[in-house]
């Protein structure tokens, strides 16, 4: 047990009468780097609404790094150290690349309306060391050139990385991805993947959702696979690809 | 006729820049933090109705009348409305953005009904007035409310260049996103329009002061209309815009006015009110469809910590790009 697990203890959501995700029950190591699979519909999403807060279980209790989590919102998740990228990126088209990452920064003395009035000194300083922060993750993705940009001029590959910039600024101790190779090509993805296992040698724990398996069978050390709003089964990734339950589940009995 | 006309733009250009400090509340709300806030003139009436209770001299069977010094009663009112959008907002601001136009709508409608009725408060039909002058002399004041616009104008410009309006604006595009990223949404559409209301609130009691009187038809929903088309004319987003949209629109309001009057034969006087209304519809159709963005349209650089992109001017004009969550803008 580490100090950066992931708890879910007999998580459950319903839509209305429909059971999306059954007693989900597992911890997710700290700093590893685990894979989330199953068939479409088999409540994987719904699993990142409930850690990420945007939705609340209709059921169960969440804990992170030891504290119960499920009933705050999610601005108070991403405090907590939890961050969650999207299935389709949502970079905020109307502001430069640039804030767009800084955005992210938290704590930043600026964002209280009064201090832009009263201590302009330190938020201009605060800015300084946030844009320095977020040019050193642009750097990082290769997005630097485009750092001063207008967001809606970037391709969806590009996007992509600069969610993962952006969800970096906040020094989270466990990132959310959402199918981070959907929709990218070959080239872009291979650098996305070099990211994520840079970003976790320095502690970083990742939960990947995910269809491609090789992506998963590279960067994953654990694998979980659900199936009808349940975990199916969890191993390493030979062990996983080597269940018949497994491709039961994606191929029909 | 020189002296007419200085002493005519004078009384103009105060009650336009009046407008002028709650089209910049209204901006901080919409342009800003796309709140449809449906009932500006409610809180129009709130910061005119405070300044009256507060500055007006005590009369036999009316309540108030306070005979303080004009300035309690532009703080007063300021305060009192932004008390008014704490209270409104905090409910409201947590539900999807629709709601926040009925309710305002509807508060703005219920004030307007409590000024006509509660008599012994407000006066009734008959308003209040006697409210003092700020001073005895016209430029001064037009002094004193183009200082106050100034200073609007450059507090709002340095409060959203930076992080707080950089996340205000994020919270507009994409409430969702902006929430995971660790921003709390209601709180900051809360902060917002409370502001805004704040500014409205004061620019009620400065036109009540001005005009010395109070009386509830001043406040109904074509005030609310005339501020949006000032904004909207101005171009949503952009402060400067907004300012000097209150001054293009009230120009355009009652210079229709004062033309039709001129230009119109006698037979057709009569009906001059119609045809002013006509003019002005017709003269913001032609502004939007040649500045469809406003006067002075956004920009794209949010903290003013940064160093501006290079050839970066107003924002361009962007084909949709799929992305059904961007704010509706009229015209744009």
């Amino acid at each position: 047990m580490t100090l950066h697990d992931l708890e879910l203890e007999e998580v459950g959501r319903d839509f209305g009468a429909v059971r999306v995700l059954d007693r989900v029950s597992c911890t997710i190591a700290g700093g590893a780097i685990t894979g989330l699979i199953g068939p479409n519909g088999a409540g994987k999403s719904t699993l990142f609404d409930l850690i990420a807060g945007s939705r609340s279980p209709s059921r169960g209790r969440i804990r992170f790094a030891g504290r119960r989590i499920e009933h705050l919102p999610p601005y108070r998740r991403h405090r907590a150290g939890i961050a969650r990228g999207f299935q389709v990126a949502r970079p905020f088209l109307g502001l430069s690349v640039l804030e767009n990452v800084m955005l992210a920064a938290p704590g930043q003395a600026g964002e209280l309306f009064w201090r832009n009035w009263l201590t302009p000194g330190a938020v201009a300083r605060g800015e300084r060391a946030v844009a320095a922060d977020a040019m050193a993750l642009l750097e990082f993705v290769g997005l630097a050139d485009l750092a001063r940009a207008e967001a809606a001029v970037l391709s969806g590959g590009q996007r992509k990385l600069l969610d993962l910039a952006r969800l970096l600024l906040g020094r989270p101790r466990l990132i959310l991805l959402d199918e981070p190779g959907a929709g990218v090509a070959p080239a872009l993805l291979e650098r996305i993947m070099e990211r994520i296992a840079a970003v976790n040698r320095r502690g970083v724990g990742f939960l990947i959702i995910e269809h491609n398996l090789d992506l998963v069978m590279r960067l994953c050390s654990r694998v979980l696979v659900m199936a009808e709003g349940r975990i199916l089964t969890a191993g390493t990734a030979e062990e996983v690809r080597a269940d018949p339950r497994v491709a039961r589940a994606w191929l029909g009995p | 006729m020189i002296a007419h006309f200085a002493s005519y733009a004078t009384f103009f250009l105060t009650l336009a820049l009046a407008d002028g400090i709650a089209c910049l509340g209204l901006n901080l709300q919409w342009g800003w933090t796309g709140l449809f806030n449906a009932g500006v003139a409610g809180f129009y009436a709130i910061g005119a109705y405070a300044t009256a209770l507060l500055t007006a001299p005590a009369q036999p069977g009316l309540l108030g009348g306070g005979g303080l010094p004009f300035w309690v009663g532009w703080l007063g009112a300021a305060v009192l409305s932004a008390a008014v959008a704490l209270a409104i907002g905090r409910p409201v601001l947590r539900l999807r953005a629709d709601f926040l136009a009925i309710v305002t709508f509807g508060f703005a409608v219920s004030v307007q009904l409590v000024a006509l009725n509660a008599t012994a408060l407000t006066g009734g039909a008959f308003g209040r007035s006697f409210l003092p002058h700020p001073f005895a002399s016209a430029p001064a004041t037009l002094a004193l409310v183009a200082g106050l616009a100034l200073l609007a104008w450059v507090g709002l410009e340095r409060l959203v260049a930076s992080p707080w309006g950089r996340a205000l604006r994020a919270v507009r595009e994409d409430e969702g996103a902006a929430a995971a990223l660790g921003k709390n949404p209601a709180a900051l559409r809360l902060q917002s329009f409370v502001l805004g209301a704040a500014l409205i609130g004061l620019a009620g009691a400065i036109r009540a002061q001005f005009i010395g009187f109070v009386a509830p038809e001043d406040f109904l929903p074509v005030l609310t209309f005339r501020i949006w088309v000032m904004l909207i004319v101005g171009g949503a987003g952009n402060f400067t815009g907004a300012l000097a949209g209150a001054v293009v629109v009230s120009a355009l309001w009652s210079g229709s006015g004062a033309a039709l009057t001129a230009l119109l034969p006698p037979a057709w006087q009569v009906r001059g009110a119609a045809v002013q209304v006509v003019a002005i519809g017709v003269g913001i159709a032609l502004l939007l469809l040649f500045r469809p963005r406003g006067l002075v349209a956004e920009r794209v650089r949010v903290s003013r910590h940064l160093p501006p992109p290079p050839g970066s001017g107003p924002r361009r004009e962007r084909g949709g790009d799929g992305d059904g969550r961007r704010h509706p803008r009229s015209g744009g």
